[in-house]
């Protein structure tokens, strides 16, 4: 890979808008999910299940676990956001692996999306539990000076998701294009395999901290959430 | 770097889309297999709760149960011992009247059957007593054991008091075991006239039962001078004896 990463390979124009190859990553990863996610339900059994229907359940098990041990409620309404944000992740991350691909996730546009997507589910999520005025209120927790740098925070951390996805698969795509170009063939094949860790490591973190922004605005306890916030997690 | 917002939307979009095919195609599948594994699971742990409740409850009334039979035991056999006991009292006494019958029929049959045995011995002793006093007699010279009786009753008559003396008129009757001739009433009379100072009013009679003297009957009064008195006198003396003894 010898294209500059920063910039997206437009593929074919419909009208005004243009399809870049990241979307059509996208679509292709799309499409493996659902129909792997498809020929999963139509195996499903109560008393004899498979072994990708254990792991299924397994998954979606200890998601539910973790997430219900961040946020403190019942996890059921967030568990198909935040594991569909995992999934689709960790699969652009691990598309890297395929000859020619580019991940999604190393270009700024599908980072912002997921950001955008995170920050709109936590408007969304505050607003349901908490009513408009309760989840404005949360903003002047401790004390209305702090409206401002609430108002900031949520806009930076959502930035902060945006760009540490980014950063992250970027530079690792960005590493193995340079060294292809120095090395040839074989020398990228261990920063290839530490850019899967990366990447499952980044399908991780995106996955708690957009829990523990949602966790923060559906709960009561503001210092909790801002504590959260400020955990160690968002800080890697 | 140039940020393509129709990219940032189509991305979006795509997540979103993918968000809801997920939904439709993986969390509500899985999530429906494990309400209905949870479903069964407690459908299965509330059988298993309802079986331990109505095997405790099972249990707690055949305990129960088994305290009544317990207790119904207990009375029955309470009610069974005081039967037997009672049975056993009423056999007891009725046993006990009725030994006590027998005793007191074997007592009387005793009793009647020593009277019996006395009366025959009597009887026999009375024969004997005769056989002997017969033989005695047969030795003994008749006007000689006559006169003996005689002086034995003129004796008692004249140890009685006064008022129970016959009069000149009175009868006096003379009973012998055997009837006397002349001789032995001539005798008699001599006898009695020197006694009562007449024998205008004497009679003669027999009496077997005498077995040997005579008997003279007064108007108030009964001699005795013959063995019979003198063997019921002795029968009287043996059995006061006896009583004694």
């Amino acid at each position: 890979m010898t294209n500059s990463p920063l910039e997206s390979q437009v593929l074919l124009r419909l009208g005004p808008i243009p399809i870049a190859a990241q979307v059509v990553s996208t679509w292709a990863i799309m499409l493996l999910l659902a129909l792997a996610c498809w020929r999963l339900s139509r195996r499903l059994s109560i008393e004899r299940p498979g072994r990708l229907q254990t792991l299924a359940e397994w998954f979606l098990e200890l998601a539910g676990a973790e997430i219900g041990a961040t946020i403190r409620i019942d996890p059921k309404p967030y568990l198909p956001l935040l594991t569909t944000l995992f999934l689709f992740i960790l699969s652009t991350n691990l598309s890297s692996l395929v000859p020619g691909n580019e991940p999604p996730t190393a270009h700024i546009e599908t980072d912002a999306a997921l950001a955008g997507i995170v920050f709109a589910a936590t408007l969304y999520f505050g607003i349901r539990e908490r009513g408009l005025g309760g989840y404005l209120r949360s903003f002047a927790q401790p004390t209305w000076i702090m409206v401002p740098l609430n108002v900031i925070e949520t806009l930076t951390r959502t930035f902060s998701l945006m760009v540490r996805l980014f950063g992250n698969v970027m530079s690792g795509v960005f590493v193995i294009g340079i060294v292809a170009s120095l090395a040839g063939l074989l020398v990228p094949i261990p920063f290839m395999a530490l850019e899967v860790l990366t990447g499952i490591v980044q399908a991780y973190i995106f996955t708690v901290l957009a829990t523990v922004f949602i966790g923060a605005a559906v709960s009561d306890d503001q210092s909790e959430g801002g504590d959260q916030n400020t955990s160690p997690k968002e800080n890697v | 770097m140039k940020i393509e917002w129709w990219t940032v939307g189509l991305q979006a979009v795509n997540v979103l889309i993918l968000l809801w095919l997920l939904h439709r195609l993986l969390y509500r599948p899985i999530r429906g297999v494990l309400d209905q594994r949870q479903q069964q699971t407690t459908l299965l742990l509330q059988q298993a709760d309802e079986a331990r409740s109505q095997g405790r409850a099972e249990r707690t009334a055949l305990e129960a149960e088994r305290r009544e039979l317990a207790k119904s035991r207990r009375n029955l056999e309470s009610d069974a011992q005081a039967a037997i006991v009672a049975e056993r009292d009423r056999l007891l006494a009725g046993v006990q009247a009725e030994a006590e019958e027998r005793a007191r029929v074997a007592r009387a049959l005793l009793e009647a059957e020593r009277q019996s045995v006395e009366a025959a011995l009597l009887e026999e002793a009375s024969h004997l007593a005769v056989d002997i006093a017969r033989r005695l007699l047969d030795r003994l010279p008749k006007p000689a054991v006559l006169a003996a009786f005689l002086d034995g009753a003129c004796a008692q008559v004249n140890r009685l008091p006064g008022g129970s003396v016959p009069g000149m008129d009175d009868e006096v009757e003379l009973v012998s075991a055997v009837e006397l001739d002349d001789a032995e009433q001539g005798l008699c009379r001599e006898r009695l006239r020197a006694v009562f100072g007449t024998d205008k009013g004497l009679r003669f009679g027999t009496d077997p039962t005498l077995i040997a003297g005579i008997e003279l009957r007064l108007p108030h009064a009964v001699v005795r001078s013959h063995w019979a008195n003198d063997l019921s006198l002795v029968l009287e003396r043996l059995h006061a004896d006896a009583r004694a003894a």
